[in-house]
């Protein structure tokens, strides 16, 4: 039983979708596996703060039904999916990882969420978040912090930790997360995993709670990059509820996942990202760069690429996020800041104590990052950057103010607002999973997905699965 | 206070800032945030030692067509 669960949990959304559609493979048998594997190992990952056994297998049944009347809806009906514990979902307890949204039960789905179960994919549970999407590992709220399921005592990275953590082991097929700084990208490069957090307007915010409005993206987590094309071609669109989106055309993510990459030429901002030293883990540098050499293989150009005011993104980023961050939860911890863990109080608390030129210089240093990315990408298609500066780190000593400290490989493009995507690039001796970043032109995930999926089937990462 | 340009802060510097933001921290919780608080510092040196030469106007972005 163990194994026939867990080989239909290793299936991915496209296997599983046309299983689904040719009714070799019953939603029902497939959300079963999903919540037995759950009950069998997710009391060591801690991936999930709220499980939802029995509306998911109402609404296998329901899907069962229409699959077998003719009415298929596409490659997510039948797919079973989680969400960070930010996103609303009505009727549903929306914790945020904080005490003080722990009974906080919506009425109306996030518009992301809405648009998954309008597909056809089933809501398994809610996944764990650092506390309000910030922050780290803190064991003063009172969720225990998800657990990575390649080296159970080290972290997931986040703060879409759960999500990382259950996409990795197969505790679902594909799960929404959030970026403000990397909090997409992190988990997933530190899991093994793809994460995507799109251009800033491709995909509605509505609905999930806030960090940074100016930074906070939302993105799909999956097993591998065909994957994350089929959630972001449910996701994407504009959305009049959010009046950041786009009305941008939506793509089809999957047409053009299998051209080859031959003449596309990638930027490596070689100055600021493969740089081995204190900071930034030469294994790290060195897997990547082989990435690099894959894809050049694969027929790629590669032009090393300068980007000077890289080194001001941290700075501005941190601002930015920081200052509207106290904005959004400057009531509650005026209010009741007991109900906060100490490092989401903390730091929230800092944003009151940043001044209006602090967040402004921050503002309009952003604009001289935006215009170099931009020039730059004038020249090139995508860029190509380890993802993260460290694989995971242990939960032993683990320094939550580390975060602050050093480069950021992830939040130029939250500053900038420009696609960004990690995808499983390899091992440290240790047996670490590695991330690669790649990140294109505002709106052209397309290419984005293309370089991913190009070196996804060549470098086969994803045949390697967690020992667990 | 402005935070720009600052080396670091006093304890009574700190809470003189805390106060104005109405934080209302307790003695120890002033002691326990400044170390925090002073990680940041260098990020906000940072930023206001960066000449803009060319003004780097910024504007709120809104939908005049738009409605709720």
């Amino acid at each position: 039983m163990a194994d026939v669960a867990t080989n239909l949990c290793h299936l991915t959304i496209q296997e599983s979708g046309e299983l689904l559609r040719d009714r070799k493979l019953s939603p029902v048998e497939l959300t079963r596996a999903f919540f037995d594997r759950i009950e069998a190992i997710d009391g060591k990952l801690h991936a999930y703060i709220t499980l939802l056994k029995d509306e998911a297998l109402a609404e296998a049944r329901s899907v069962e039904a229409d699959i077998l009347r003719g009415r298929y809806k596409g490659p997510l009906h039948g797919i079973p999916f989680a969400v960070k514990d930010i996103y609303d979902t009505a009727g549903i307890r929306t914790t945020s990882g904080s005490r003080v949204d722990i009974n906080r039960v919506p009425t109306e789905d996030a518009t992301t969420v809405a648009r998954l179960k309008g597909a056809g994919a089933i809501l398994l549970g809610k996944l764990m978040t650092y506390e309000y999407a910030l922050g780290g590992p803190d064991p003063t709220t009172s969720f225990p912090p998800a657990r990575n399921p390649w080296n159970l005592d080290h972290i997931t990275g986040g703060s879409s930790s759960g999500s990382g953590a259950a996409v990795a082991a197969g505790l679902c097929m594909g799960a929404m997360g959030s970026c403000t700084g990397g909090s997409i990208r992190g988990p997933a490069s530190l899991c093994g995993i793809v994460g995507l957090k799109p251009t800033y307007g491709r995909v509605s915010r509505y609905g999930v709670v806030t960090l940074s409005w100016s930074q906070d993206h939302c993105g799909p987590m999956t097993w591998t990059v065909e994957d994350t094309a089929l959630m972001l071609q449910a996701l994407a669109g504009y959305d009049p509820k959010d009046p950041t989106t786009t009305t941008a055309p939506v793509p089809d993510y999957s047409l053009s996942l299998r051209e080859d990459i031959k003449g596309l030429t990638i930027g490596v901002p070689r100055h600021f990202f493969f740089t081995p030293g204190p900071d930034v883990n030469p294994e790290v540098v060195s897997i990547v760069e082989k990435g690099l050499e894959a894809l050049q293989e694969l027929g790629a150009n590669v032009e090393e690429v300068t980007i000077p005011s890289l080194e001001y993104v941290r700075a501005a980023n941190i601002v930015i996020m920081t200052s509207e961050a106290y904005a959004f939860h400057e009531p509650n911890l005026k209010t009741r800041p007991q109900d906060f863990g100490e490092l989401a109080r903390a730091r929230f608390r800092i944003g009151g104590l940043l001044n209006a030129s602090d967040y402004l210089q921050a503002q309009r240093v952003r604009q001289v990052v935006k215009r170099e990315f931009a020039d730059v990408l004038r020249r090139v298609d995508v860029l190509v950057t380890p993802t993260m500066t460290q694989p995971a780190a242990a939960f032993q000593g683990y320094d939550t103010t580390g975060i602050l400290r050093g480069p950021s490989f992830t939040a130029p493009f939250n500053l900038t607002g420009l696609p960004a995507m990690s995808v499983p690039a390899g091992f440290t001796t240790a047996g670490l999973p590695v991330g690669m970043q790649i990140a294109g032109k505002p709106f052209d995930e397309p290419a984005v997905l293309r370089v991913g999926y190009t070196y996804q089937q060549y470098a086969r990462w994803f045949d390697r699965r967690p020992p667990i | 206070m402005s935070t720009s340009g600052s080396e670091g802060v006093t304890l009574e510097e700190f809470k003189l800032m805390t106060d104005r933001a109405g934080l209302g921290l307790s003695p120890q919780e002033l002691e326990e945030l400044k170390p925090l608080y002073e990680l940041y510092l260098p990020y906000i040196k940072l930023l206001h030692s960066i000449d803009l030469m060319r003004g780097e106007e910024i504007s709120l972005d809104f939908h005049p067509g738009w409605t709720p």
